[in-house]
């Protein structure tokens, strides 16, 4: 059974749909990306699969269990999920940011655990900010602060990750941090879904590519049955030359001009 | 650099505690009367000891006059704050405070009702005025928080919205009792500026269970306040029903603004400012958040009881003047000195 299955999934406004009928599967251990252009309801799909939102039709299920039927505390010890970049409304301490990863495993009047504790630290450490735990979030910069968001999801010890847009506005050197992070959490045995902007780092890092165009999932593959000139072409709109990459086994994509030249 | 880098955490508490116990002690010795405090001992030796004996004027004063006002003004400023604290991160707005929900509003319509009828019935040792003000502040909690849950949904702003609106409407029925008043309104006017002018146990009992109850509930919960605070959706991944939790915690700040109203009459700023302050004490984690707020503002609120009675005496200036005309420089002060920090 896999962690996650969206099932005929549906949603949208009286005439616009966001989403359509889209039916999925999230294999245990893999890292998928979901790519599409501006508006093809990426977004939309994964606050449905945290059940921010609702489907009008069709069901997320969670280790087979409808989302429906299970309790918010449930939910949050079996999926993290790390938003897309937002203004967060306090000023924490990244180590008081992290720790609230154990929230969902807390009950009221409990206080820290030495289990919390190790976990907080371990979170800490995969992602790469021990140095920073007692900085203020607001004198973090961009990556770092993604970084601890990430922390956050790490403490809450779940099996399923789910991130919207990781990467956005981080540099190279950033972007390679974080993808190569949640690769080797894969391999070590979580499911992981990122929505990404970047086809390349997508092939490059993911295993799997959902690609979602106009609320249609209009395909799903390995990166090599993805990344194909016509498939690109009419997702995005745009004429592109694929390539293979120089030292991976995965195709990369690189744009060629309207008409030609530039 | 926020001031609690530079202080130890667990120093603050007792700091504050301290200084709490000294605006304490400094608000029994002074009034109309000065009494030293080594006056104190002798009275409690008396109160202990030899119980039968005839109170002698200073221990009456003590006991009966100035240690249930001073608890009551440390109990209602600590109850203000606090809901002022909660108010804030729940409904993501700084500008929250305790009276935002319309339970002072509905508090006064009460009190006004109680004063301008004449009503003369005495409850649990208390005139009219105090419990119908804390009828009025809770039937309006209950209408708030339907309408919350029927109009507003998930839009914090429509809550903000309707508890504006709902004060708007309440305050003008207090308006509209006072335009017909006639020559009754002096007390009523008087009782909306707030005042712990003689005030006694009657009032710390009525007022003390709502006033725990509440801070209770705020404290239990304030992991998951702190993640609302961060934002909705972030708590709602972190696994807390938001709706659930917010509409609880409402039900915490309504229950210490009514019992804090319904004692003390209607003083403002108190809850606006307060979390701010202890915001640059301790930073924004509820867990230290809370209980700063609330000692801060039993501080605050025991001083300007202090120099109500002490500035003009031997009358009484109603508290609230003194909270706004104090509190307001004050706060003025400390937003020009670290703007950075508080907004």
């Amino acid at each position: 059974m896999h962690p996650l299955v969206v099932a005929n999934v549906s949603f949208g406004f009286a005439k616009q749909k966001i989403l359509k009928n889209i039916t999925a599967e999230f294999p245990k251990g893999t890292l998928t990306g979901i790519i599409g252009p501006n508006g093809s309801g990426k977004s939309t799909l994964v606050k449905i699969m945290s059940r921010w939102l609702t489907p009008q039709s069709g069901e997320v299920h969670l280790a087979g269990i409808p989302l429906a039927k299970l309790s918010h505390r449930t939910m949050a010890q079996h999926l993290a999920v790390v938003e897309q970049e937002s203004v967060l409304g306090i000023d924490l301490t990244v180590r008081e940011l992290v720790y609230l990863g154990r929230l969902p495993h807390q009950s009221l009047l409990q206080g820290p655990t030495a289990r919390d504790m190790e976990l907080v630290n371990q979170a800490l450490g995969r992602a790469g900010v021990v140095d920073l735990q007692d900085r203020y979030l607001s004198t973090l910069s961009g990556g770092e602060k993604q970084r601890a968001r990430i922390a956050t999801a790490l403490a809450q010890d779940c099996p399923l990750l789910v991130l919207d847009e990781p990467t956005s506005h981080l540099d190279i050197r950033h972007q390679m941090d974080i993808l190569t992070l949640l690769r080797s959490l894969a391999r070590e045995g979580m499911t992981i879904i990122a929505v990404l902007h970047d086809i390349n780092l997508a092939a490059l890092y993911c295993q799997r590519l959902l690609v979602l165009s106009q609320g249609e999932l209009t395909a799903q593959g390995t990166p090599a049955e993805i990344l194909r000139p016509d498939l690109i072409q009419a997702v995005y709109g745009c004429q592109v030359a694929v390539f293979s990459h120089p030292s991976e086994n995965v195709p990369q994509v690189s744009l060629l001009p309207v008409g030609g030249r530039l | 650099m926020k001031i609690v880098d530079r202080l130890k955490r667990g120093r603050l508490i007792v700091t504050l505690s301290v200084v709490l116990s000294l605006v304490m002690i400094a608000g029994m010795a002074l009034g109309a009367v000065d009494i030293p405090p080594t006056r104190f001992w002798q009275a409690l030796e008396q109160l202990l000891f030899d119980p039968a004996a005839e109170w002698d004027y200073e221990t009456i004063v003590i006991f009966r006059l100035r240690l249930p006002r001073v608890i009551l003004a440390a109990m209602v400023g600590a109850g203000l704050a606090t809901a002022g604290a909660v108010l804030q991160g729940l409904l993501h707005n700084g500008l929250a405070d305790s009276h935002i929900l319309g339970v002072s509003a509905g508090a006064s319509l009460g009190a006004a009702i109680a004063m301008l009828l004449g009503l003369r019935f005495r409850i649990f040792g208390l005139g009219a005025v105090t419990p119908m003000a804390f009828i009025g502040a809770v039937l309006t909690l209950l209408v708030v928080l339907l309408l919350a849950r029927r109009v507003a949904g998930r839009s914090t702003l429509g809550l903000l919205l309707a508890g504006i609106a709902m004060s708007s409407f309440l305050s003008a029925l207090v308006s509209l009792l006072v335009y017909f008043s006639g020559n009754r309104i002096h007390p009523l006017l008087f009782w909306l500026m707030g005042s712990f002018a003689a005030r006694g146990w009657n009032h710390v009992l009525l007022a003390a269970p709502y006033l725990v109850a509440g801070y209770a509930l705020a404290f239990f919960y304030h992991r998951y306040l702190t993640a609302i605070s961060l934002g909705d959706m972030t708590a709602h991944h972190l696994g807390v029903d938001v709706e659930k939790i917010r509409f609880l915690l409402l039900c915490s700040t309504a229950l210490l603004t009514a019992a804090a109203v319904a004692v003390s009459g209607v003083i403002g700023f108190v809850g606006l400012m307060t979390p701010h302050v202890a915001r640059l004490f301790g930073g924004e984690n509820y867990r230290r958040l809370l209980p700063y707020s609330a000692l801060v503002g039993a501080i605050f609120m025991t001083a300007a009881d202090i120099l109500s009675r002490f500035l003009l005496r031997p009358t009484e200036l109603p508290v609230g003047i003194i909270t706004a005309l104090v509190g307001g420089p004050f706060f003025l002060y400390l937003l020009a000195s670290s703007r950075k920090e508080m907004l």
